[in-house]
């Protein structure tokens, strides 16, 4: 009799559960979100542990730094990012640019040829904001479109993405812009 | 009552005796009863065979053990300079060249053991919706696109990567920014040859669903799909090119 009644038991568990997952939107999925942080051009926020402050965003047909330059047409994005509780670690990892479908990644050329021409993936420091560029290389018919800034620490995995909409109608469009060294915001 | 299970005294026949089969029906009840009784019927030797013919019988609706044999599809031929498209990349190989060495291309010749480089000069164009890391260490489900471009017959990945414009190792590859990229392979000074036809192999992979242990979308490891064909110029120390 006791066997029935822990099979009863476990049954009884068992619908509840199926309950609870068909209750829970996308199942674990929604374990991973992550908290989004809105944000704007010349707005300073903060997340769990990143802070930032995009100061401009400019459309650009030639970038360059030192004795590096690029031609195409690349979003230049000049922010300040900072730490927020610690230090270690915080480091501005996931840099992208979501436009439609397409997600961008930061581009890796200018900091492969100077350090201090990209602020993605720097380390960054509590209450002093470092000040640099973040450069995207984009198809050239992207001067229309809309898009969002995502910036993270370390994934977008149940942890701050800081979003900036980005409407590239309305960008300054430049022919040529010389990125600036990564450097203190406040010296 | 302890014994659940009765001794059953067989016939030497093989049939259970009449007093066995009425005890059993008063000891088992429940749903299991029937098909209880009914295995206790069934020699225990038995099972081995019944088990051997249900796989025999299964294997051979499914072709039976032979290999299944393989499917040649054919790999087309293309020229030099026709874009290879397909769903994650489009590659077009656009010239091949043979020097001593060349700086930046992360690929280092060793002269002393009579080493030269082949570079191949390919533009590829991501189509998908994400990067792709030119990275050996991309992770396990990252796009990437180092393997897809080998030379026929040696089939190793290139031994550097970079951008032909600023000589970035492993570029990342943005969505429809398209990029021209040197693919550069050590080799023998005396395996290829100025004039002679070079073929590579261009590899497509395809698009993969995550079924059971994650989700989310990725690339399978690419298999050939074109074979491109182009000449290699030898340009000597590398002072022309």
């Amino acid at each position: 009799m006791r066997g029935w009644t822990g099979a009863a038991v476990a049954v009884v568990m068992l619908v509840c559960a199926w309950f609870v997952s068909g209750a829970t939107p996308d199942g674990e999925r929604r374990l991973e979100d992550p908290f989004i942080v809105p944000a704007a051009v010349s707005t300073s926020v903060e997340g769990r542990n990143l802070g930032i402050e995009v100061t401009s965003l400019v459309l650009a047909d030639r970038v360059s730094t030192g004795g590096w330059w690029a031609e195409g047409t690349f979003l230049v994005v000049e922010l300040d990012a900072w730490a927020v509780r610690t230090e270690s670690p915080a480091a501005l990892s996931v840099a992208n640019l979501v436009i439609g479908d397409d997600t961008y990644s930061a581009s890796e050329r200018p900091g492969d040829y100077d350090d201090d021409a990209s602020l993605a993936g720097r380390g960054l420091f509590l209450e002093h904001p470092l000040a640099g560029a973040i450069v995207f290389e984009l198809p050239a018919d992207v001067a229309t479109a809309h898009g969002t800034l995502r910036l993270a620490l370390s994934g977008e995995v149940a942890d701050s993405v800081i979003v900036v909409p980005v409407d590239f109608a309305g960008l300054e469009h430049r022919a040529e812009q010389a990125l600036p060294d990564v450097a203190w915001a406040n010296p | 009552m302890f014994d659940r299970y009765p001794e059953r005294v067989d016939t030497p026949n093989g049939a259970p005796d009449a007093g066995a089969t009425g005890a059993d029906k008063t000891v088992l009840s429940g749903p299991f009863a029937r098909l209880r009784k009914a295995s206790d019927r069934v020699p225990t030797k038995w099972f081995a065979t019944i088990g051997t013919t249900l796989f025999v019988v299964v294997t051979a609706a499914f072709g039976g053990l032979n290999a299944v044999a393989a499917v040649d599809e054919p790999v087309p031929t293309i020229a030099t300079g026709v874009v290879h498209e397909s769903a994650q990349l489009n590659i077009t190989v656009q010239r091949a060249v043979l020097i001593d060495s060349l700086r930046g291309a992360g690929a280092f010749p060793d002269r002393d053991k009579g080493e030269r480089l082949l570079v191949l000069l390919v533009e590829i164009e991501n189509r998908w919706h994400a990067p792709a890391s030119g990275s050996m260490f991309a992770g396990l489900l990252e796009p990437t696109y180092h393997r897809n471009v080998v030379i026929d017959g040696m089939g190793t990945v290139a031994d550097g990567i970079v951008r032909e414009d600023d000589q970035t190792l492993n570029p990342t590859l943005q969505p429809r920014v398209p990029a021209v990229l040197a693919f550069s392979w050590v080799v023998p000074a005396d395996a290829y040859r100025d004039g002679q036809t070079l073929t590579v192999l261009l590899k497509d992979a395809e698009l993969l669903e995550g079924q059971m242990l994650f989700h989310g979308e990725y690339w399978s490891a690419p298999e050939p799909a074109a074979r491109a064909q182009v000449t290699i110029e030898d340009v000597g120390a590398g002072a022309s090119q």
